[in-house]
């Protein structure tokens, strides 16, 4: 079945990234998962009109960031300051890796989790590591003002890290 | 304190966060689960129109039986049914535009939400005036009765989901005005 070809091979390249696009957007750890769920599910339903028409990345980060601003729009009311119940987790465990480290990632995931979808979304594609074209053509904008939205993101992030170090 | 901040480092860091493995079989369930789902919604609100039509028609004695209360209860529940499909199947097609369309899709789409509380209060009005003059022409008699019992039910029923529903469309307006608000500073592209 194309669909589920399509499908499995965006799990297989984009599960991670989609992992930390519902983190970005979700409130804590069980918010997180259910949006993920959710962007998967949103994007089997979407897969199904698949064409080509753009990269398959501008497809699959396209429906993600939608459905994150679907789940904060229909989530605010519920939103609450971000708690300490997500810590960010590797998968394969380093022997290198100390407390500290995940730490710094747990205070890093919080700090975007207060951006506006408008800087959070180019930030977030830039630390995946997209180029400021490619985060144009996912978000619809053109490269400058992708550009000028990633310097405010990275003081408005600068700031949120400050706050946030012990 | 204002020092550059080091993308290249927290990009590294933020890569770190891998996800855990998605269980397709759990996917599938979830899918056939929602589709269930939606299944049963939409056979109980075919169910529960032609429950309602056959109530009605069958409420309302032969000779009194008007074709405009009929029409009117066929109108009420046919427009509410395919505001409802239409909300359900929009998701979808929208769901792969840019984000700034998205949000101006969505900003439209949750001003049209507080239209479909205006539109189905105006239906309802009208359905109202209709059933109390039938209720007044055959007062006395038990199909009156039933037909203004039935007023009242469908009116609560309607005032409490219109109060739900205007209330969470008023709060998605506002979340997607001040999102489209910013996202449109810098402009977008073409």
């Amino acid at each position: 079945m194309a669909r589920e070809g399509l499908f499995r091979r965006i799990v297989d390249e984009f599960g991670d990234p989609l992992w930390r696009v519902a983190g970005g957007y979700a409130n804590d750890r069980d918010d997180r998962e259910d949006l993920y769920q959710d962007i998967l599910v949103a994007l089997w339903q979407a897969a199904e009109g698949f064409r080509g028409d753009s990269s398959l990345r501008t497809f699959v980060y396209r429906v993600a960031h939608n459905r994150g601003i679907s789940h904060r729009a229909y989530e605010q009311r519920r939103r609450h300051e971000p708690v300490d119940d997500d810590p960010v987790v590797s998968r394969l465990p380093d022997p290198l890796e100390n407390v500290e480290a995940e730490a710094t990632r747990t205070r890093l995931l919080h700090a975007i989790r207060q951006l506006s979808p408008t800087l959070g979304q180019p930030l977030m594609l830039r630390l995946e590591g997209l180029d400021n074209a490619e985060i144009a053509q996912i978000l619809g904008l053109r490269p400058g003002t992708v550009a000028v939205r990633l310097t405010r993101a990275r003081n408005a992030l600068r700031d949120h890290l400050a706050e946030a170090s012990p | 304190m204002n020092e550059p901040l080091d993308l290249e480092t927290l990009a590294a860091e933020w890569r770190h966060d891998a996800g855990p493995a998605v269980d397709m079989d759990a996917l599938r369930s979830e899918l056939r689960r929602r589709n269930r789902s939606t299944t049963w919604v939409v056979a109980a609100e075919i169910v529960v129109t032609a429950l309602l039509v056959a109530w009605t028609v069958g409420a309302v004695p032969g000779p009194s039986r008007s074709p405009l209360l009929i029409a009117w209860m066929w109108t009420y529940w046919a427009v509410a049914t395919s505001l409802a499909w239409w909300n359900r199947f929009g998701q979808i097609r929208r769901s792969v535009v840019s984000p700034a369309a998205f949000a101006r899709v969505s900003l439209a789409r949750a001003r049209a939400k507080i239209r479909v509380v205006r539109i189905v209060a105006g239906l309802f009005a009208a359905q109202a005036v209709f059933v109390l003059a039938y209720g007044a022409r055959v007062s006395g008699s038990g199909a009156g009765g039933s037909a203004v019992a039935f007023l009242v039910a469908s009116g609560l029923g309607t005032a409490l989901w219109g109060w739900w529903y205007h209330g969470r469309a008023r709060h998605q307006v506002s979340t997607y005005e001040a999102m489209c608000a910013e996202m449109e500073e810098g402009g977008p592209k073409g």
